[in-house]
Parts: structure tokens; C-alpha cells; sequence
């Protein structure tokens, strides 16, 4: 792993006594693309929020560019772009007056001609006030003031939640404008899975504020699978395969959705049960997604960690 | 630079509430002042014909006190809702603070406005209508420089209620616990320098006010969760 850009130890936040994050620990290396997946509600926000200083942990610590998240510097928040949720802007403002004010805080860091390509791509004007603007437009004019300041760090909250298929496509594309340039990092959330399989090259996903994978996108793709198998009489008791996170049953065939399961260990595990053979049915990454993340399933999925 | 701009956009977001202010007490301390010198003219004719005895007034600019006072603490409860509040509200608070400044520098910024505010709203044309009536021979009864304080004060006071409301405002505590104790303290300075005292008591009240407030307003800052 190269340099860490982004980094939590044991990040725990309660809201009262509710639990919005459990212990999270990760690590994002530099130049890398981070999806961060979850439902509704499983704590993405909160980490991020946390990340950013704009919370305050229970326990727990993280930093960002090697400064603690709890006091970071202006240099620091100078070098990281953030995108919030919902693309909160200032409504009475022109998109040029905004674009003022967002300058005068990144005099060095500040690129005119990407701001003015992304406006063009985006077929926004300066004159627009964003009062006028739809969640769409506002979305892509808070991808343009975060990526007009140059971060080493873009942290987007859910940017394209509410965004229709086309202005999606079109902010995916801003997005990978910024990371076709050498070094930045990006870390983003997000519930739309077709997204991530897009841009992403590392996935964590948080379920119920608890981190239950870390891996790349490939391994997460390879590892989550739905096993079918036709059975020739019944199965013995407590008939498991390695890694089963559901298993559903009809007369004659079962399926079970496995996580980190080799090859070798279904043959093995196949080899004594009663069963005609075995096929590994392909999943979608949706698919994957429920199927991991329904509250039967409490398998976790890391890179470092021993396959179950 | 980073100080202007966040003064400008602050100052962007108050200028129609100070402008409201700005008319209101213009417009009625001139009627006010208007109708002082009207009268004031009326009594000069009647001292003249020695008609009758006419009643002693105590400063020709006393009628103007309750609405600066009021025009004073509504500009200062508004624009602490706007830049306190609101933002709560409209979720802007992480897109302001998230930016290469110390946190320190956004309240500055707020801050700065709301005096700028107050001084040039209700401050200024307070001072001006003060030296309208101070010119010599403009009234008979002779115009105190302790009124033109006094007035001040008043201005004092709508900061006094700014800072209270930004207090409450910022306090994350439900409305019917320790929220409202901003809004309250805000509000029993303002009686008690209200109260009939004598002048340098309303003074230290005031100033004690700023000084708790403030502290209050710059702890809550650094520890809310935005």
C-alpha cells in the first residue's frame, strides 16, 4: 500500500444512544478511487462528516492528508474538495458571484479554464442564479467548485443521489476528468451500484455503522457469489458451505450465496453431499450488494484478512 | 482576502434586513423629529406672545429612544437568525466552513457584519439626527451629549440580543432546556440597562453582557457538529 491519504482508527460515533458508527478502520492510499457503499442510514455520511472535522468522534480517531480530522488546518481543508450531500449552495447567488467567492479562497490553487470547460460540458452560465438551478444543475456546479480548486482529495457524499440518468453520466464523466489527473484521490459515497462499478477501483461498504468489507472492486465482484446446486436426496445436518451468507431451499434445488468461497472449497465441501453437481450462478453487482448487506448476512470481506 | 469575501457574502445575506431597518428608522425618527421641530416652533410663537406657560421638555430627542431600541434589537434578532440560524437550516454550514480558513475567521466575518450592520442601519442615523438637533437655536431646550450615549447604548443592546440569539441558535439542546438560556440572558441584560439606573450601570451591564455572550458564541463554534 502507497502513501495513505485517508486513514480512521476505531472512528465510533454515537448520537445519543444510537449507533451510527462502530469502530471503522480504514486506510485509502493515494490515487485512489474509494467507493464508499451502504443503504440508506448505515453511517456513510457520518464518516465522512467525521472525516472532515464537521463531527466529533465518540471514540476513535482519523486523519486526512496526515492531519488529525478533529483539528484540521485551513492548508489541509485547502487540498481537499468536498462535495456535500444534497449540494447545499448559497440560493441567492449567480454561479459567477459564487465563483468569485469560491476563488478568493484558493487564489493559488484556483483553475479558471477547468471551471470554464466544466460549465461549458455542463451547458450552465455564469448568470444563473442557483435559486433557478434543478438538483441536477446544482450538483454539477458543486463537482465544478470542488474540482476547480485543484484538491489532492475530492470527498463527495452521495453526489448523484437524486440526479436522472443523463446528468449522472455527465457528473461520472466530470469525475473521471479529475481522475484521469495524476495522483488525486477521491473517496465518495453512494447507493448507486452501477456508479461505482464505474469510477471505483476500491469499495468499503458500511452496513448498520459497521464496516463489513474493504477490498478492491475486482475482489469484490469475484468474491460474493450464488452457488446452485441440485440435490439427490436430502442434506445432513448442519450441511454448510464455507462463507454462506443465505441459503434458500426448494425440493430438488439449493442455493447458497457465499462470500470469499474458493473453488476448491465447494468441490470439497460438495464432494460428500448428495448432490447432482454444482454451478456458480453470475451476479450483478446490485445482486451482491443485497444479498450482502440483508440483515441474515453478517459475513465481512477484507483484503488482509484470511478468506472464511 | 478570504476575510473580505466571507464579509461580503455575510453582508450580502443581511442587506435587505438592514436596509428594512435602515428605512424604518429613518423614516419614523424623521416623522418624529418633524414633529418636535413643529412644535418646538409653535412654543416659540407662544413664549413670544406670552400666552401661556408651556410645559418644560425634557430632551427634544426623547421621543426617538423606543423606536431606536426597537429598531436596534429586531436588526440584531434577524440577522443572528440569518447567519446562525438559517444555515442550520439550509445545510449550508459545512459548504461555508469547509474551506482553507480557521473557523475563528467565519465568526469574525459574522460578527463584523452585524456591527457594520447595527452602525450603519441604525448607529449612523441615529448620530446624524443627534447633530440635526444639537445645531445650535434648532430647539429651545438644550440637547445633553449623555442622550447621544444613551442612544449607543441602544445600539448596544440590539448586539447584545444578536449575540443571545446566535448563542441559542448554535446551542444544540432542545428549545425547552438550555437553548433558550442565550435568548434569556440576551434579554435580562436589556431590562435590567433598561431599567431606570443611573447611567454608568447600564454601561457595565452592557458591556458584561458582550463579554459573556461572546465567550459563549466562540465555545459553541468550536464545539458544534455542523
Amino acid at each position: 500500500m502507497g502513501e495513505i491519504v485517508l486513514q480512521t482508527r476505531d472512528l465510533t460515533k454515537y448520537y445519543g444512544r444510537h449507533l451510527a458508527l462502530d469502530h471503522l478502520n480504514l486506510k485509502i492510499p493515494k490515487g485512489t478511487v474509494y467507493g464508499l457503499l451502504g443503504r440508506n442510514g448505515s453511517g456513510k455520511t457520518t464518516a465522512i462528516k467525521l472525516l472532515l472535522g464537521f463531527l466529533r468522534p465518540t471514540c476513535g480517531s482519523s486523519e486526512v492528508l496526515g492531519c488529525d480530522s478533529s483539528d484540521l488546518t485551513p492548508e489541509i481543508r485547502g487540498r481537499v474538495g468536498y462535495v456535500c450531500e444534497g449540494h447545499p449552495l448559497y440560493k441567492w447567488m449567480p454561479i459567477g458571484t459564487l465563483e468569485n467567492f469560491q476563488k478568493a479562497f484558493y487564489p493559488d490553487r484556483w483553475d479558471k479554464h477547468l471551471f470554464d470547460e466544466m460549465l461549458d460540458y455542463f451547458t450552465l452560465s455564469r448568470k444563473q442564479r442557483i435559486r433557478s438551478l434543478s438538483n441536477g444543475q446544482r450538483a454539477q456546479v458543486s463537482l465544478a467548485l470542488a474540482m476547480a480548486t485543484s484538491p489532492d482529495l475530492l470527498v463527495m457524499d452521495d453526489p448523484t443521489l437524486g440526479l436522472d440518468v443523463v446528468i449522472r453520466r455527465q457528473f461520472l464523466q466530470g469525475m473521471i476528468h479529475l481522475i484521469q489527473q495524476k495522483g488525486k484521490t477521491v473517496l465518495f459515497s453512494s447507493h448507486i451500484l452501477s456508479d461505482v462499478e464505474r469510477v471505483a477501483d476500491r469499495v468499503a461498504v458500511i452496513d448498520k455503522g459497521v464496516l463489513r468489507a474493504d477490498c478492491t472492486l475486482e475482489q469484490f465482484r469475484t468474491s460474493i457469489r450464488k452457488v446452485r446446486a441440485e440435490r439427490t436426496g436430502s442434506l445432513p445436518a448442519g450441511f454448510d458451505l464455507p462463507g454462506t451468507l443465505h441459503c434458500r431451499q426448494d425440493d430438488s434445488v439449493t442455493e447458497w450465496i457465499v462470500v470469499g468461497t474458493t473453488d476448491e472449497q465447494l468441490e470439497q465441501a460438495f464432494s460428500q453431499a448428495p448432490v447432482k453437481g454444482f454451478s456458480c450462478v453470475a451476479m450483478n453487482m446490485e445482486d451482491q450488494f443485497i444479498e450482502f448487506t440483508t440483515p441474515s448476512g453478517n459475513r465481512r470481506l477484507f483484503e488482509w484478512e484470511e478468506r472464511p | 482576502m478570504k476575510f473580505l469575501a466571507l464579509v461580503k457574502k455575510e453582508f450580502r445575506e443581511c442587506l435587505p434586513w438592514m436596509c428594512l431597518a435602515f428605512i424604518i428608522f429613518t423614516g419614523f425618527g424623521a416623522l418624529l423629529l418633524r414633529g418636535k421641530v413643529l412644535y418646538e416652533e409653535g412654543r416659540r410663537k407662544e413664549i413670544w406672545r406670552e400666552e401661556q406657560v408651556v410645559p418644560w421638555c425634557t430632551s427634544p430627542i426623547s421621543d426617538i429612544g423606543p423606536l431606536l431600541l426597537l429598531t436596534a434589537l429586531g436588526l440584531g434578532l434577524v440577522m443572528a437568525i440569518r447567519q446562525f440560524y438559517v444555515p442550520a437550516f439550509d445545510k449550508t454550514w459545512a459548504f461555508t466552513l469547509h474551506r482553507p480558513i480557521r473557523l475563528i475567521t467565519a465568526v469574525h466575518a459574522k460578527l463584523f457584519v452585524a456591527i457594520l450592520g447595527l452602525t450603519l442601519s441604525v448607529g449612523l442615523p441615529w448620530t446624524g439626527m443627534f447633530l440635526y438637533a444639537a445645531i445650535p437655536g434648532r430647539f429651545m431646550d438644550p440637547v445633553l451629549p449623555k442622550v447621544f450615549w444613551e442612544g449607543w447604548l441602544m445600539v448596544g443592546l440590539g448586539f447584545i440580543l444578536y449575540l443571545g440569539t446566535a448563542v441559542s441558535s448554535l446551542c444544540q439542546a432542545r428549545w425547552y432546556t438550555t437553548k433558550v438560556c442565550g435568548l434569556a440572558f440576551a434579554a435580562g441584560i436589556i431590562f435590567l440597562a433598561m431599567a431606570e439606573s443611573p447611567f454608568p450601570a447600564p454601561l457595565v451591564l452592557t458591556a458584561i453582557g458582550l463579554v459573556v455572550l461572546g465567550i459563549q458564541v466562540y465555545a459553541l463554534m468550536q464545539s458544534k457538529e455542523f
